[in-house]
């Protein structure tokens, strides 16, 4: 429990780290299953990386290109090795100078052309990886939109939407440090072979099986070395990573006891057991090294081995005995980048991995009527009822909302008063489709919600949040989402409404000044008017507004709470808060206990709030 | 200290690994060309090579042990490098107190020594030893060359050092470059985790399902500007490719045109093509381990200045009085009207009464009790530390015996002082309040005076001897892996039973811990897991109490418990308060209840209250 990961604190794990050569495992964490765990569908077959290059469509030919210019000028340093090796040699036995002039041409134009054609795949990758990226992230939105807010974790919990944002960033890295430099190498690789299967096979086969060697079995014995100690090592991350938070957080309280030796003494034993896991897997990692070098040594030791015989034998001009024997030499090169691409996509994976899970999830609503009914327009309405009401969040052991009735009738406003926990928010989740009851009906005039379009149902509220989510945007962008196409003085006028006229007058940019995270720093209350303001602007017929004034400062809280509420004949009013003095406010008062709700107060004149 | 002794064994060791391997480089390279030379040109067979052969054979698995050795090597060294430059890292911080926790800096730290000292194992593994290798192994290849084929070397000798200069002047140009380029990439995964975090209000008003192709058409916009940048950005990186392989195609050619004129052999031809490539291929590599340990270098600047933060000599006085009070006197810390900045603050703590101090999130309220604590020396102003009876400064008021000092500011006579108002009630806990007037105090009676000579600054008390007046009971509960017991025990060596068990039912923690299989002697896991939030809570309360400490610093003693565990809670830490000094910060309102004294931090001056003044409640609300 408490090794979880809690959002705001530190955590082990190279999630956003860019870093090419850290053969660190990506860490699956507890919260990995939580991200996708709502409603896993089946698991869709086939690799994430696989599943990652279907989703390149549109970027393919770039991502080829990219590809086999990467090879190219991979190969130039190759061909750069085998032509002077070839001028040399040839030169050596001294023919005429023009029988030379084409190699030196050559090896001129390859040691011109690693650099040019690193340079344009380096372009074209880039640009293939953004528009990869591009389609990746459209993809998740247009998911998300569906699933938000109930579907995933996500909107409760900062460090998962962090981290998921870094793990498109991996998918990304996955082409542009993991596939693309795979492929390249393979091209090389292949064609190197190819060429020494050509001068000599023997040589060729020689070379192709110490290249295995070096490129795919030295790999896979840091993989598995890796993946051996993965467990241990995020274990002792989080371990450590807790031990600091609460080195740090516990400060004073660990200071003035005294217990502050224990603390460290604690760390230092796993610090100890992280070096001695760190320390095999550097073991297993040494070995993989060598035995790269070994085998690439040995690649150019068979060819020597064979080729002389061969020249001996004239199977094999001695001219070409030098580039066979000397090629092998210049793949180092390509030998690492291998080494390097196979440790990021080890990284990737798992990054690549969590996003298709989410994109797996299916939404946590029900399904959409395939023939919504009209939408009732009542002249007198909206008139929204709540019968026998039954919800659960997913995953959950037990509902949160239990045989709920409620009415929000136009001009009523209503206050709901609860502890956290007990199904406040729920109801305000179900009011607005992110979450379908299990048990009873919610009609809108009479007409089942169930029945209905799910965005008409939506556009009936306006929603005033515990902290208003304001975008990175300008002041006005984040009032105009309420009604797009709102002009700038609807937007000023609406901001009026809500008393943040004298806040909007003391900007110097005005509605233009950028609000949210790069922006203005802006106060609670200023953030919450901003809220109201949206509300203003939509103009919807039913106001839900939950906790407006939780992290607000008395005065402004009872601001805000005032503007809420105050009566308005054909509008209806829902204020959830745990604020008792909350309580006299509005014509109905109800309580909310573990999932129940019960009426405190019925508006005068009024049956319509069906007591349990 | 020892993690730059670490380093200095990894470089000790890398340079006689970057020796040993650039002469087995050499070695290798002259017994190939001599081996080709000879089959090439001599027209010797197997026979005549197989000695030579064998000699290769041995100087591969040398390169290869060599290879294996420096890859191990490295990782181990950077691992003793990290764990110990952690530990420096947080006994410093342990010592400069909560600073680098407050304000902006807040998490920075924990960043700090878990993910930042980590990124330096990259640094330290990788980057270091390629550093010694790329500044040993051209130059040993530079000194073979030039005694075997003095053309090719004047051509290495040239191009060589242009690497790192234009490395440097590259970088230097491209850093701005480079920066534009992960600016606009972090921009547009801003945009993206803006948009994410934003889709439940953008659902709400209709908007979600036009985001996705909003998302695609900024990510396009990013990408067409984002690709102008990089043009420029990766010539830099052509120009470095282009001078390593131009030149060895350089000194391919020249070697070809001498041989045809019989200038030289072609075994030396051959060894000098073969080693040319290696004399660039260190520099090569050290750009790309650049990138890796950027991170690092950044990462240890910061611990760096951390560990450089230069630390007031502690004080020495121990003469404190039995029950001390303590005093602030224009105390800031920070910069005035940035984030997380405190103060000025000037108000007084008496001692052996309840003060609860109220206030917004943010205002600073933790703070304080780190300043009461002694951990956090302030930036201007002083903490004083005064005896019970400190102080002939009241000026005692008609009947009801309240006593009203005068603010420090006003004693001081600072402009300020007129927007300060400071009222000290100082009434029994169990004095009915409810008869005080404000109207009764006038405030232009107020005379100011002296300072009691007997006061004593904070910052010259020996920190061991105040911290052994202090509890304190913070937000975090602070426990162990470890029984319930040890866990009360801790910081209060040799507590009898009784006190320990007095202490829980005091704060209505008995009941819970008898109830558990093994009661006190109950193991709770790490960070106290196996019992709820408010239960860890109120055994971190229950050892402040039953410590044997005259000033009670208590951070949010009762912010996880329901309303009646709440003022059972109360009612203990009123007992426990008896003859200490308490310093209670809160949110709630149910504190209100045991204190003598309000201060309500605001973003002005601290505003002291009577403890039973409407507006004390009003601050606080039922949060």
């Amino acid at each position: 429990m408490v090794t979880a990961s809690t959002p705001g604190r530190v955590e082990p794990g190279p999630a956003s780290d860019p870093r090419p050569s850290d053969p660190r495992p990506s860490d699956p964490r507890p919260s990995d299953r939580r991200l996708s765990d709502p409603r896993p569908a089946g698991r869709r077959g086939g690799s994430p990386l696989l599943r990652l290059v279907g989703q390149a469509r549109g970027a393919r030919g770039r991502l080829a290109g990219a590809a086999v210019l990467g090879g190219l000028a991979s190969g130039c340093a190759v061909a750069l090795m085998a032509t002077s090796a070839w001028l040399i040699a040839r030169a050596a036995q001294q023919p005429p100078v023009l029988y030379l002039m084409v190699a030196v041409v050559a090896v001129r134009t390859f040691g011109i052309g690693r650099g040019v054609l690193r340079y344009l795949e380096r372009l074209v990758s880039h640009d293939a990886a953004f528009r990869v990226l591009g389609r990746m992230r459209e993809r998740l939105v247009a998911h998300l939109a569906v699933l938000a807010p109930a579907g995933l974790p996500l909107w409760r919990r900062g460090d998962l939407l962090s981290r998921m944002v870094d793990d498109v960033d991996d998918a990304g890295d996955a082409f542009l440090r993991g596939l693309l430099p795979l492929a390249g190498a393979v091209l090389v690789g292949g064609g190197t072979v190819v060429l020494a299967m050509l001068i000599l096979p023997a040589a060729g086969a020689a070379l192709a099986g110490c290249l295995l060697v070096a490129c795919v079995l030295a790999p896979l014995i840091t993989a598995r070395w890796t993946a051996r100690t993965e467990r241990q090592v995020v274990r002792q991350r989080a371990q450590r990573a807790r031990l600091v938070n609460e080195i740090l957080d516990d400060l004073p309280e660990v200071t003035v006891l005294g217990a502050l030796d224990g603390r460290m003494a604690e760390l230092d034993s796993v610090e100890r057991e992280h070096r001695r896991v760190t320390i095999s897997t550097a073991r297993a990692a040494g070995l993989a090294t060598g035995l790269a070098v070994i085998s690439m040594g040995a690649a150019v030791w068979l060819a020597a081995r064979w080729g002389v015989p061969a020249v001996v034998d004239s199977d094999l001009d001695p001219v070409l005995l030098a580039v066979i024997v000397l090629t092998p030499l210049a793949l180092t090169d390509v030998v690492q980048a291998v080494g390097f691409a196979a440790s990021t996509l080890r990284r990737s994976a798992a990054s690549t991995g969590r996003l298709f899970a989410v994109l797996d999830t299916r939404p946590v609503t029900g399904p959409e009527p395939s023939d919504p009914l009209p939408f009732p327009r009542d002249p007198g309405g909206p008139m929204i009822r709540l019968r026998g009401v039954c919800a659960r969040w997913p995953g959950a052991q037990r509902d949160a909302l239990t045989d709920v009735d409620l009415d929000l009738v136009p001009g009523r406003r209503t206050v709901l008063l609860g502890e956290s926990g007990s199904g406040k928010t729920t109801l305000l989740a179900v009011l607005l489709g992110f979450l379908t009851p299990t048990a009873g009906t919610i009609t809108v005039d009479g007409a089942d919600v169930a029945e209905l379009d799910a965005e008409e149902v939506r556009g009936l509220f306006a929603w005033c949040d515990q902290r208003a989510y304001l975008f990175d945007s300008s002041l006005a962008e984040n009032v105009r989402l309420a009604r797009s196409g709102a002009s700038d003085e609807d937007v000023a006028a609406a901001l009026r409404v809500v008393g943040a006229g004298d806040w909007l007058d003391s900007l110097p940019d005005g509605l233009a000044t950028r609000v949210g995270e790069h922006g203005q720093a802006v106060s609670g209350g200023e953030r919450q008017r901003v809220a109201l303001a949206r509300a203003v602007l939509a103009d919807r017929p039913v106001l839900l507004a939950d906790e407006p004034a939780a992290h607000l400062d008395p005065a402004t809280a009872d601001a805000v709470t005032d503007l809420i509420m105050q009566p308005t004949p054909d509008r209806s009013v829902l204020l959830v808060t745990h604020r008792a003095t909350d309580a006299v406010l509005g014509d109905a008062l109800l309580e909310m206990l573990d999932g129940r709700c019960r009426p405190l107060r019925v508006p005068a004149g009024s049956g319509t709030i069906a007591t349990p | 200290m020892r993690y730059a002794a670490g380093v200095r064994t990894l470089l000790a060791v890398s340079v006689g690994l970057a020796v040993t391997s650039a002469v087995a480089v050499i070695t290798q390279a002259v017994l190939l060309a001599g081996i080709l030379a000879d089959v090439i040109i001599g027209g010797a067979g197997l026979p005549d090579v197989a000695d030579r052969l064998i000699a290769l054979a041995v100087v591969m698995g040398v390169r290869a042990g060599l290879a294996w050795a420096s890859e191990e090597i490295a990782k181990r060294s950077a691992v003793s490098v990290t764990a110990g430059l952690r530990r420096d890292l947080l006994r410093k911080a342990a010592t400069l107190g909560p600073r680098w926790r407050s304000g902006e800096n807040s998490g920075e730290l924990a960043v700090l020594a878990t993910t930042g000292v980590d990124s330096l194992h990259d640094y330290v593994a990788r980057y270091l030893p390629q550093l010694v290798l790329s500044v040993l192994i051209p130059l040993i290849m530079l000194g073979y060359l030039f005694t075997a084929d003095l053309t090719s070397a004047i051509i290495v000798a040239l191009t060589l050092p242009l690497i790192p200069l234009f490395m440097a002047l590259v970088g230097w140009y491209t850093d701005r470059q480079t920066k534009a380029k992960w600016e606009s990439l972090s921009r547009l995964a801003g945009h993206f985790a803006d948009v994410i975090a934003g889709l439940p209000t953008l659902k709400v008003f209709g908007r979600a399902k036009a985001q996705a192709a909003s998302v695609r058409r900024v990510t396009e916009d990013y990408r067409k500007t984002s690709m102008a940048t990089l043009r420029v950005a990766f010539l830099s990186s052509m120009v470095l490719e282009l001078l390593a392989s131009l030149s060895v195609a350089l000194v391919a050619v020249a070697i070809g045109l001498r041989l045809v004129y019989g200038d030289m052999t072609l075994q030396v031809g051959l060894a000098v093509l073969i080693l040319a490539p290696e004399a660039y291929l260190p520099l090569r590599q050290l750009g790309t381990q650049f990138h890796a340990a950027a991170d690092g270098v950044a990462a240890t600047a910061k611990v760096l200045e951390v560990l450089d933060t230069p630390v007031a000599p502690p004080g020495t006085r121990t003469d404190l009085p039995a029950v001390p009070g303590l005093r602030l006197e224009g105390v800031t810390i920070g910069t005035p009207g940035e984030r997380g900045a405190v103060g000025p603050l000037s108000l007084r703590i008496p001692a052996g009464r309840v003060t609860v101090i109220v206030g917004p999130s943010g205002i600073g309220k933790t703070t304080l009790l780190h300043v009461l604590a002694g951990m956090l020396g302030p930036d201007t102003g002083r903490v004083l530390v005064e005896g019970e009876h400190a102080g002939p400064t009241g000026v005692h008021l008609g009947g009801n015996g309240q006593v009203i000092d005068p603010p420090p500011a006003l004693a001081n006579g600072s402009d300020a002082a007129s927007a300060r108002l400071l009222i000290d009630h100082v009434s029994g806990a169990d004095e009915d309040l409810s008869d005080i007037d404000l109207s009764d105090i006038d405030l232009s009676d107020i005379d100011p005076s002296d300072i009691d000579p007997s006061d004593i600054d904070l910052a010259d008390v020996d920190p061991a001897a105040w911290r052994a007046r202090l509890s304190w009971a913070g937000q975090g509960a602070a426990l162990q892996a470890g029984s319930i017991r040890d866990n009360l025990a801790l910081g209060n060596d040799g507590v009898d039973d009784a006190t320990l068990h007095a202490a829980l039912a005091g704060v209505d923690a008995d009941r819970f811990v008898d109830a558990l299989p093994e009661g006190w002697h109950t193991t709770l896991g790490e960070g106290g897991a196996g019992i709820s939030q408010g239960q860890r809570q109120r055994l971190s309360l229950a050892r402040a109490l039953a410590r044997p400490s005259s000033v009670l610093l208590l951070d949010e003693p009762t912010a996880s418990l329901d309303a009646a565990t709440e003022r059972r809670v109360l009612v203990g830490i009123a007992r426990g308060a008896a003859g200490r000094t308490v310093v209670l910060v809160t949110h709630r309102s149910a504190p209100l209840a045991v204190a003598d004294q309000v201060i309500q931090l605001d973003s002005d001056a601290p505003l002291v209250l009577p403890a039973d003044s409407p507006d004390a409640l009003t601050a606080v609300g039922p949060w």
